[in-house]
């Protein structure tokens, strides 16, 4: 990945922001809330991690709503994906393991099963 | 022949979002007001819905990724959050309704008053979206919508429409109505182009597992059912023109609407009016459900599809369960179906544009679509078609006021 430079074959972050990520069994992760970059020693901005949650997209709606975002839910639903961890790039984000072991909506996803779906689903739980 | 089996999901789409309590409204009110010089808005809507469903089925079939997703991965979140707020608002607004037209078609077998039944058929719509596979929602309504042709039988069997009634396609007399007249055009525009017939089709495709290899099919399934819907709809018109336009009959409830079939099939037509009601809702409020899940989950990236286990999509499953809730407690106010189908077609109508633009980015993105991205004729139809939408949305309101959302 690089900053723009002008080949239609590269990407800006741009292009990453509200790209699906899935994991290696296909099964969603979820959308690139935000990213995280580097700058590094020898001056340039690498991209060190995929962010997800809440408060990345409220950051992203108006900065003022970022901190408040982040006292109402403290952190608790925020989730970061180092680059290293992806394996392919394209119109969808590939990781490198399955979805479930990034965590990300993996509580919100358990929670309704066990406490609503888990009694109105019947067989199709 | 597996694959050809797939226009079902065009039926349906033209059963639950073409042909629905609003459609059936707008024609029928159409027809009996105006004779047949409102055919032109469901020839216009047609032709516009048949372009964007090709193309909401192209790019999921090529991207293999619905819509809803498309609009925020290309024109980003932000921008998203206005098709999805709009959505919703209409969608609360027009599920209700639909709901309302499913009890008033039990009420009127049954002979029990229809705010009775509204709970009946909301739960009926729940178990069938909570509990069916994508195929049987997608059949059931398809296969049952046929009796929707009962309108066009209905038209035959009155030996069709008489020469002086033809002579109002290009002839309208709306002398003294032409607000009503405009307004009624732009409701029968807005009832079928419709954002929630594009999201649930595009991820009908994806439900089905649509490739590049099932282009030719989206082709045939976006025009055979949309034309399936038109021709459907027209039967209601022309045979409102033809039976309530004479009595001075308005159209202005669906009990009214009913006489119509009575005139050709006598008592049995007062049942099958009720069956093609209690049809295209229940489609309707299937598609409508179904949609505002996809939506939401798709844009959130979220794990979403009718048939995967409810635990592994319990976000979806949420969404449609507080959906269904939220709509559900509007239609307890107590609105009559038809004034809610006014207010969710003008609320529609107002915020076609937002829905729609994306299509222009998303369509000419040869990332995504690679060499199916939109042609000229394709770019020159979606302009025509957004172009529409800017027109409706712009008159709408107006039209609405002066009117008072009566044609």
């Amino acid at each position: 990945m690089s900053a723009a430079n002008g080949r239609s074959d590269h990407s800006t972050f741009r292009d990453l922001l509200d790209n699906l990520v899935v994991g290696s069994d296909g099964v969603p992760v979820g959308r690139v809330a935000d990213i995280k970059a580097e700058w590094r020693p020898d001056g340039r901005l690498v991209l060190a991690a995929l962010l997800f949650g809440p408060q990345a997209l409220a950051g992203r709606l108006s900065s003022p709503l970022q901190p408040l975002a982040r006292r109402l839910l403290r952190d608790r639903f925020e989730h970061e994906i180092p680059i290293d961890e992806v394996r392919e790039m394209g119109i969808t984000v590939v990781l490198g393991r399955p979805a479930a072991e990034y965590g990300v909506g993996q509580p919100a996803e358990r929670w309704i099963g066990r406490h609503l779906l888990r009694y109105l689903s019947l067989f199709r739980y | 022949m597996t694959k050809w089996l797939g226009i079902a999901l065009g039926l349906l789409t033209a059963i639950g979002g073409f042909v629905d309590v609003a459609a059936l409204a707008t024609a029928a009110e159409a027809g009996a007001k105006f004779q047949l010089s409102l055919v032109w808005p469901f020839l216009l809507g047609t032709l516009a819905i048949i372009v964007l469903l090709e193309m909401a089925g192209r790019y999921a079939s090529v991207s293999k990724q619905p819509y809803s997703g498309a609009i925020r991965q290309h024109l980003g979140f932000k921008y998203y959050l206005l098709p999805l707020g709009a959505c919703l608002i209409a969608n609360t607004l027009m599920l209700p309704a639909e709901l309302g037209g499913m009890a008033v078609a039990l009420s009127l077998v049954l002979g029990v008053n229809w705010f009775v039944l509204y709970p009946v058929a909301a739960v009926f719509v729940w178990l069938c979206a909570w509990f069916g596979s994508f195929k049987t929602i997608e059949n059931g309504p398809a296969l049952l919508g046929l009796v929707t042709l009962a309108f066009v039988a209905g038209v035959i069997a009155l030996g069709g429409p008489r020469p002086q009634l033809l002579t109002t396609l290009w002839h309208p007399d709306v002398a003294g109505q032409v607000p009503g007249y405009l307004f009624l055009a732009a409701a029968i525009l807005g009832a079928i182009i419709s954002p929630y017939l594009v999201v649930f089709y595009s991820s009908g495709a994806r439900e089905e597992g649509w490739s590049r290899a099932s282009l030719g099919v989206n082709r045939v399934t976006a025009v055979v059912g949309m034309a399936f819907g038109c021709v459907a709809a027209l039967g209601i018109l022309t045979l409102s023109a033809m039976t309530l336009g004479p009595m001075h009959v308005q159209a202005g409830t669906l009990g009214e609407v009913a006489l119509s079939l009575a005139r050709p099939f006598g008592a049995p037509g007062a049942y099958l009016f009720a069956a093609a009601l209690f049809v295209t809702c229940w489609g309707a409020s299937l598609e409508i459900t179904l949609a505002m899940s996809y939506n939401l989950s798709q844009g959130f990236g979220w794990g979403w599809g009718v048939d995967r286990p409810h635990r592994a999509a319990a976000r979806f499953r949420l969404t449609m369960l507080l959906f269904l809730a939220l709509a559900f407690c509007v239609g307890l106010l107590g609105l009559d179906p038809l004034t809610l189908t006014i207010y969710a077609s003008a609320v529609t109508a107002l915020v076609l544009p937002i829905s729609l633009l994306p299509f222009l980015v998303v369509m000419n993105n040869p990332k995504y679509l690679r060499d199916k991205v939109n042609g000229r004729a394709g770019n020159i139809a979606a302009v025509a078609v957004i172009v529409l939408a800017f027109l409706i949305a712009i008159v709408s309101l107006p039209l609405f006021l002066v009117t008072g959302g009566q044609a």
